[in-house]
């Protein structure tokens, strides 16, 4: 009798997860909540009609991407701060950040307290340990700790709602550093231009490449799940895809860590040996498909990234990679932001900043973003 | 070989031991000589193992003194037993299953070069060994997929590789078929002619009064005789193993009139883990019990019936209905119960408290449904702390915390508290001290009086034949011969477990 | 010479007055340090409150305080199941991707829905227990059947459940729009927060099976010794599979707190979950190796942990310090396991 009642909840979650596998062909978690309607999307297809379908579903996509979104509205729009606080009153800001297992992370944690001693303000860090769940509770304890200002990369576009919402009715601003969340209504957010660097590495790869046909291209994108790379590796692919003469022929998670992108790479350059340019989400995923064709011993391969950290900048130099965007972590200027927006300042709903291609040509005059 | 003095190459001089106040040996003297096969023998708990285990440096003794070639040492670890060659080969194998067979005849002993194992110097050298205790098997391969006779064959080509002056060899025998038996005992005697002391402690009369130059008797830790093989036979050595004062011990079994009832359960031909063949019957208010060597099966016939241990095959008769339970769960619902022997690991959860104990087997009894009854379980628990007379300040104390003899009733007030009709006990007596055995045995006798079938397992013969009215002998994992309450003498058990016929 | 035997009659017994078997008696001849351990959690608790309140601004505030409660509330609930299975001399490594499979399975149900919220809630919730308590059942049926050792059967688990949660949710997080349901991980009745009233209620349930039903006394004794409690006739499989199956179902108790408060499914949430989970149960006084062990001990372990983390975190303390005191506070909780276990003589 206890094998027949055990039975039951075994057949209920089988069913449970078939019924979810034929759901979740569905899935598309970016184009939730998204500010621009998914049904106006204008297909351009650069008159590759045999890349149209995958040109549409990248734009689709997009579309619904917040960085996208960012970089259309940048400096349009602005925000005031009802309360404003006076001019010698101490500023008390809580950053809270997804992580510090990146040195891209760990610059922006530096950048904040630099801003936040020279503008003589207090800026705590707080590190959520990759984890949505602990910044949710990190929040929380902030919240409650009542802290001025809020500033946060968070963890995941997703799970943050409600206590972004306690930070409201607390009267807490909230403000995003380079990653943001769609959904909710910071006081203004500083975000990183992943669609428009992308689309910027795409461009000149496609110039550089101009006159070959069939390239083929290998893909070592980021997170898994992760709008960030999402956009990057999104705005990368569609002007190669529209001019026509490329071929994407593999794509791989490389978690934007250098030991994952280097398995990732070593996996697509063994399956498809006619490889001849890879693209890294990140600098850490192009360095380590610059490690997977060195212990393979291949040549003649390119490998372009996104980033512009130190050790790019030191493979460019040596010609092991082509190419790299300076991606400025914006710690630094959301602080000023926010203690303009404190002490009664206007600020912008979005700012994106601009940013440089670095390729052999110019970087004597460039400097690494971290 | 000249033998300068009396004494041997290894001698113990007035060696006693005791174990928590209970006396193992008591002034024990031998003389292991060079060049002879001493055997060692005694009934169950006679001190046969603990002298041996003084001697190959296991345990220390309280009181004597150990002689190494006539000059006074101490043993104090298996490791200074090596330095002076003194070795044992135990009855549990401690050959290594997963390294080669040369290997484990030159453990502690490759031949190698700066740390480095000369592989084939290893292999040739143990080749050596191995061809003079007969053994042709390729000494590369994992030791693991020998039979247990060649393993033990192993072992004693790695005693042979050792040089070692005196060799102990505890129950060689007891799981061998004949002919390896023999060939074992042929090597034995090979390392007798070598001068090697080998001390032989054994159970099997005839092969011991077959190879053996000199026996010792030992009986209740004390030395009783030791003397050329010759001057011995079967029955003589029966004689001094048991020739005990059958005092009144275990008295008091007036032995109420056995009724004649139809058995209540009936075993025939039974096989299962540890038993080739057991047949016996136990009637309402019987007293059965089972006698037999170490190892002859008696542990293993009890789990048997109790649904502990699968059958392979066999019949039991519950009531007249077919009897097979799968699990001990099977065994309690139909109203057998059994008290393990070893109260520690298998009767008792020594953290838990009393009660928690008791209960634990009838849970199901003090429930409606899921649902505990506590009273029910005081109700219980109540009723047997009274009966049993068991000595504790409460109910809820652990187990853990009690003495010996109030554990044992607690392990069987909580088959008791089953109502079992058929009652298996393993060794009820062991460990606990005099007044608390007298309990016990009052107890069960009580209870027989009252209808309850019991079949008792015990190592002690005078408590064997006094308590049972009926009595069955098991000989290598069989039943060999059953006696009746009149037939049943020490000599006559004895007989059974030393001789008895395996069919 | 002939023993006169009578029978003694229940309460007829000149015995009987010098013993309580009653179960009223519960503190009393217990050793010393064993008890002590048993107050561990309590005093260290006592200890950090004092010291926090002091040294962290904020700490003693109604509002701080819920949230720690809050914020206590999932590790807490996994840990009731945790605590059954450790005192089964089990262990249950897989509570984590149980958590972020059954969340993205509710809400992936939520997305597709079209009961009105407070149905589709209710449907979201059955669905989420019964999927969990059947990743249990995978667990205990590896465990018994297969008899593969927990530790290796649960590992197993927590690597391919959160592969299927990776495929069913192609990696992204599902979100979640329905009001009813986020509910019941940031919803308050009164003053008490939803979480911290399911928490009490599955403490309570705990409580019941351990110490209300048969089947509790079945799991300490196999915890305390296997064999003995098969020779009573206790069959183990039974007690292992039930075991498992209530660390599923409290896994899924947990995951709906979770995935209603950050109103999403997270199919990579939850990474290393199950060590908290089992540092909870551990500092809270439950041996590792089964057969001791209270309820109570884990919620106060968990609150040891919680309060720790929140009290570093007021005062500003790096996250990798609190990384490591943590660490030390559960070894330091293990030590005093094995010193009051030798100390029994277990």
């Amino acid at each position: 009798m206890k094998k027949t009642r055990a039975l039951i909840p075994a057949i209920a979650c089988a069913a449970t997860l078939v019924a979810g596998t034929a759901c979740s062909s569905n899935v598309d978690n970016n184009a939730q909540g998204a500010e621009t309607s998914v049904a106006n999307v204008v297909v351009d297809d650069g008159g590759c009609a045999k890349n149209h379908d995958q040109i549409a579903a990248i734009q689709t996509k997009l579309a619904g991407n917040l960085y996208g979104i960012a970089a259309a509205n940048s400096d349009q729009g602005s925000n005031n701060n009802p309360n404003p606080m006076n001019a010698d009153d101490p500023i008390k800001i809580t950053f809270s950040i997804e992580g510090l297992s990146h040195p891209f992370l760990v610059k922006q944690k530096q950048l904040a307290e630099e801003a936040a001693r020279k503008l003589g303000v207090e800026v705590n860090v707080i590190s959520a340990n990759d984890d949505v769940n602990q910044q949710f509770n990190d929040i929380q304890t902030a919240v409650a700790q009542g802290t001025d200002a809020l500033m946060m990369m968070p963890a995941n576009t997703e799970g943050l709602n409600a206590v972004l919402k306690q930070a409201d009715n607390a009267g807490v601003p909230y403000f995003f550093t380079q990653k943001g969340m769609l959904g909710v209504k910071p006081a203004s957010q500083v975000l990183a231009p992943y669609t428009t660097e992308g689309q910027m590495l795409g461009d000149w790869v496609v110039d550089h490449y101009a006159g070959q046909q069939d390239v083929k291209v290998a893909v070592i994108s980021g997170i898994p799940g992760d709008a960030s790379s999402d956009a990057r590796v999104g705005a990368f692919m569609l002007p190669l895809l529209r001019a026509c003469t490329f071929d994407i022929v593999a794509e791989q998670p490389g978690n934007y860590r250098r030991a994952d992108s280097e398995k990732a790479a070593q996996n697509m350059l063994a399956a498809n040996p006619g490889v001849n340019l890879v693209f890294g989400a990140n600098d850490e995923a192009a360095l380590g498909a610059v490690a997977a064709l060195q212990s393979s011993g291949r040549s003649g391969v390119d490998v372009v990234g996104l980033d512009g950290e130190t050790d790019m900048f030191t493979a460019v130099n040596n010609g092991q990679t082509l190419a790299t965007a300076i991606h400025k972590p914006t710690a630094g200027i959301l602080v000023e932001e926010i203690v303009k927006y404190l002490r009664g300042e206007e600020v912008p709903q979005f700012k994106v900043l601009d940013e440089d291609l670095v390729t052999k040509d110019n970087i004597a005059t460039m400097q690494p973003a971290f | 070989m000249t033998t300068a003095v009396r004494t041997g190459v290894l001698d113990a001089q007035g060696i006693s031991k005791r174990y928590a106040g209970v006396s193992a040996l008591e002034d024990v003297s031998i003389a292991l000589k060079p060049g002879k096969i001493h055997a060692l023998i005694g009934e169950n708990g006679a001190g046969k193992s603990t002298l041996s285990k003084i001697l190959s440096g296991f345990e220390t003794p309280d009181e004597g003194s150990l002689l190494f070639n006539g000059k006074a040492v101490s043993i104090k670890s298996p490791a200074d037993a090596a330095e002076h060659g003194i070795a044992i080969v135990h009855q549990e194998l401690s050959v290594i299953g997963s390294v080669s067979v040369a290997e484990n005849v030159l453990v502690g002993a490759e031949p190698s070069r700066w740390g480095f194992v000369n592989r084939k110097a290893l292999d040739t050298k143990a080749s050596r060994y191995l061809e003079r205790v007969g053994l042709s098997v390729d000494p590369r391969q994992e030791a693991a997929r020998l039979s247990i006779a060649e393993q033990q064959l192993v072992e004693i080509a790695r005693i042979v590789a050792l040089n070692a002056r005196v060799v102990f060899f505890d129950e060689p025998t007891s799981s061998l078929p004949h002919d390896d038996s023999q060939r074992l005992l042929g090597l034995l005697s090979d390392l007798r002619n070598a001068g090697t002391a080998v001390v032989l402690i054994s159970h099997d009369l005839p092969e011991v009064l077959e190879y053996s130059d000199t026996i010792t008797v030992l009986r209740d830790g004390r030395h009783i005789i030791t003397a050329p093989t010759s001057e011995f036979t079967e029955d003589s050595l029966i004689n001094h193993m048991i020739g005990r004062d059958l005092g009144a011990l275990y008295h008091g079994h007036t032995g109420s009139s056995l009724r004649s009832t139809p058995p209540i359960l009936t075993v025939t031909d039974l096989e299962a883990p540890g038993v080739r063949s057991a047949t016996l019957h136990v009637s309402p208010g019987e007293i059965l019990g089972i006698g037999g060597l170490v190892g002859s099966g008696r542990t293993e016939v009890l789990q048997a019936i109790f649904g502990a241990t699968r059958i392979a095959s066999g019949t039991m008769l519950l009531d007249g209905a077919d009897y097979a339970p799968t699990h001990p769960h099977n065994a309690l619902d139909s109203g057998v119960g059994l008290v393990p022997e070893d109260r520690k690991d298998q009767g008792l959860h020594l953290g838990l408290p009393i009660s928690s104990n008791i209960e634990l087997a009838s849970l199901a009894q003090m429930s409606s449904g899921p649902w505990l009854r506590r009273n029910q379980g005081t109700k219980i628990v109540d009723k047997f702390f009274g009966e049993l007379r068991i000595k504790a300040a409460s109910a809820s104390l652990p187990v853990g915390a009690l003495s010996g003899g109030n554990q044992q009733k607690v392990a069987l007030a909580k088959v008791l508290a089953t109502n079992p009709r058929v009652l298996l006990l393993d060794e009820p007596t062991r460990g606990i001290d005099v007044g608390a055995k007298a309990e016990v045995h009052r107890l069960i006798r009580e209870l027989a009086d009252h209808g309850m079938a019991i079949i008792m397992v015990s190592s002690v013969l005078p408590e064997l034949i006094g308590a049972s009215d009926r009595i069955v002998v098991m000989r290598g994992r069989r039943t060999v011969g059953e006696l009746s309450r009149a037939e049943a003498t020490e000599e006559s058990v004895m007989r059974l477990a030393f001789q008895g016929a395996i069919a | 010479m002939t023993t006169t035997s009578t029978t003694p009659t229940p309460g007829s017994s000149k015995r009987s007055a010098s013993h309580s078997s009653s179960a009223r008696t519960r503190f009393v001849d217990g050793n010393a340090i064993k008890q002590l351990a048993q107050l561990g959690p309590v005093v260290a608790l006592i200890l950090l409150v004092a010291f926090f309140s002091i040294q962290a601004p904020n700490f003693i505030s109604t509002n701080n305080l819920t949230n720690v409660l809050q914020q206590v509330s999932i590790t807490a609930i996994a840990a009731v199941g945790a605590t059954v299975v450790i005192l089964v001399a089990g262990i249950d490594l897989s509570v984590g991707s149980i958590v972020a499979l059954t969340g993205s399975i509710a809400a992936l149900y939520l997305q597709h829905a079209t009961l009105s919220t407070g149905m589709a809630t209710g449907a979201a919730v059955v669905i989420t227990l019964i999927a969990a308590t059947g990743c249990g059942l995978l667990n205990g049926v590896l465990v018994t059947v297969a008899k593969v050792p927990a530790f290796i059967a649960t590992l197993a688990t927590l690597t391919a459940l959160r592969g299927v949660a990776l495929l069913i949710t192609d990696s992204y997080p599902i979100s979640i729009n329905n009001s009813a349901f986020t509910q019941i991980g940031i919803g308050k009745v009164g003053p008490i927060p939803v979480p911290v009233m399911i928490m009490a209620v599955t403490f309570g349930i705990g409580y019941v099976i351990l110490h209300r039903l048969k089947i509790g006394r079945r799991i300490y004794a196999v915890g305390g010794n296997t064999e003995a409690a098969r020779l009573s006739g206790i069959q183990v499989s039974r007690v292992l599979m039930f075991a498992f199956m209530f660390a599923g179902f409290c896994a899924g108790v947990a995951s709906l707190i979770l995935t209603a408060k950050l109103s999403s499914g997270q199919p990579a949430g939850g990474v290393g979950f199950e060590l908290d989970v089992i540092a909870a149960v551990v500092v809270g006084g439950t041996s590792l190796f089964g057969g001791r062990g209270r309820l109570a001990g884990t919620f106060l372990g968990a609150l040891v942990i919680a309060v720790l983390g929140n009290g570093l975190t007021l005062m500003n303390v790096p996250f990798y310090w609190q990384q490591i005191v943590t660490g030390a506070v559960v070894v330091g909780a293990v030590v005093l396991d094995r010193v009051t276990r030798g100390e029994t003589g277990q």
